[in-house]
């Protein structure tokens, strides 16, 4: 029983709360407020220990700002802009604390040397304790290992690569801030920089004498720059487009003169000419992962190789992919047979590539035949063309019949 | 077996507060006589050294 009632009666201490600024109570920033609550101890005592470092040198108003900074504050309270902005600068806060232990570090190295009577001046602590300070927030950023994403991790989207960018330049902007309060620091405790400040605006007052004097010649000489290079830039293009047409059209012509006595030959070459000067204009010239310009290729071979003329027209475009390749295939094995099997007739190829389906249509005007009675040992329609577009999703449609011409309809249906 | 590779700043922060303990200690035992002029530095040296090797430690 006594055990029972012992055990009723006892209570676990209550948690210790963590160490967070306390808004509400707060008189500044809630740092003596929230070290209070969590010392459970009067404020009060913590307000009058802060004061009384304060007038020693300072030392409590820097604890107490970068308690403020360091310590979240408790939940639901706002952070303060300023803290805010330092607890965002380095996501973790390595940079500030190597910069703050490189001063540390320093400082204690010039009060050993002051102490043992190895000394200079005063004059140097603070500048080459903030130099440290400084110089460690950029070299530890300049020495950061740059994180290689996995091959198989997407890539970083904007918003977070452009925060990274932020947080480097916001790092490396205080490191540099440092630095030149060091220097300003040192100069202004030997009163140089009284002088500097004068040798600073001297410099100030010719610069702006020097381009009252010479801006017209500046402005003139950077106009004429921009001029000799847009001329640079139109003699480029004109050699550049002169060179194409003598390796191109010139040849071309050169050919057409010496096999005159061949009018397929020289209707060849014209049309050969004609889609790589076309593919040119266009900017599609060796562009040849796209369907367009594969068809065109495809086309140009077929032409060369059996003397007939293959007119091609290719609405849309797009990406080569797997399913597209096959279509270029089927294509050119059906090219390939309008102009073996067309009795020289001319063979039409039009094209289409929209966001519902991919078609080509290959057309003879020869003289036609009866798919049915095709023999089964003849492999390149049915193997080559349909059998093709079968396996890749798509499909072909034979429309002929004697002495109609023949048409074969490909088509790959589906969004790319 | 434990693979685990040691803390830098814990292990840092360790052996500064060995040192420190055993200068205060040197001192209360009249072994040295630490002055403030001697025991800043070394104050300042221990916290710098801590939070360095806090910082090239942490992976931001």
């Amino acid at each position: 029983m006594i055990d029972g009632d012992m055990g009723a009666t006892q209570t676990a201490a209550p948690r210790r709360e963590p160490l967070r600024r306390d808004h509400a109570h707060r008189l500044v920033g809630g740092v003596c407020a929230g070290i209070g609550r969590h010392l459970r101890i009067d404020p009060l005592i913590v307000r009058i220990v802060f004061v009384a470092a304060a007038t020693a040198g300072g030392v409590g108003i820097v604890l107490y700002g970068l308690a403020w900074v360091l310590v979240p504050a408790d939940d639901g309270a706002p952070d303060s802009r300023a803290a805010a902005w330092v607890r965002r600068l380095p996501r973790g806060r390595g940079a500030i604390e190597v910069a703050i232990g490189m001063g540390l570090v320093t400082l204690a190295f010039l009060l050993t040397m002051r102490a043992l009577g190895i000394w200079f001046s005063d004059a140097i602590v603070w500048p080459v304790v903030l130099l440290a300070a400084g110089a460690g927030m950029l070299w530890r950023q300049s020495l950061r290992p740059t994180p290689v994403p996995a091959p198989e991790q997407p890539p970083p989207a904007p918003e977070e690569e452009r925060r990274e960018r932020t947080e480097v330049l916001s790092r490396n902007g205080v490191g540099a801030t440092l630095v030149i309060a060091a220097g300003l620091v040192f100069l202004s405790t030997t009163h140089a920089l009284t002088a500097a400040r004068d040798v600073v605006l001297a410099v100030l007052v010719v610069a702006i004498v020097l381009g009252i004097i010479f801006a017209p010649w500046a402005i003139r000489l950077v106009r004429s720059l921009a001029a000799e290079r847009e001329e640079r830039i139109r003699s480029q293009a004109r050699a550049e487009m002169g060179a194409h047409l003598h390796d191109s059209v010139l040849q071309t012509l050169a050919l057409v003169q010496k096999r005159a006595d061949d009018p397929r030959a020289v209707a060849a070459l014209a049309r050969t000419q004609e889609r790589e000067l076309r593919a040119w204009l266009a900017g599609r010239e060796g562009d040849h992962d796209r369907l367009a310009a594969a068809l065109e290729a495809v086309a140009g071979e077929v032409e060369r190789a059996h003397g007939v003329p293959v007119e091609i027209v290719v609405v849309g475009d797009r990406a080569l992919d797997g399913r597209s390749e096959a279509l270029v295939a089927a294509a050119r094995e059906a090219m390939v047979n309008a102009a073996k099997f067309g009795g020289g007739s001319p063979v039409d190829v039009y094209a289409e590539a929209s966001d519902d389906a991919l078609q080509v249509f290959v057309r003879d005007r020869g003289p036609g035949f009866d798919p049915a009675a095709v023999p089964a040992d003849r492999r390149g329609v049915r193997e080559s063309i349909v059998g093709r577009m079968a396996r890749h999703g798509g499909r072909a449609a034979i429309h002929s019949a004697p002495g109609a011409g023949t048409e074969i309809e490909l088509t790959i249906p589906g969004a790319p | 077996m434990n693979d685990r590779r040691p803390d830098l700043p814990a292990f840092v922060a360790g052996f500064g507060l060995v040192v420190l303990g055993a200068v205060l200690m040197a001192d209360a035992l009249d072994a040295i006589h630490l002055s403030f002029a001697a025991f800043a530095p070394l104050a300042c040296f221990l916290l710098g050294d801590i939070l360095l090797a806090a910082g090239l430690t942490r992976r931001d």
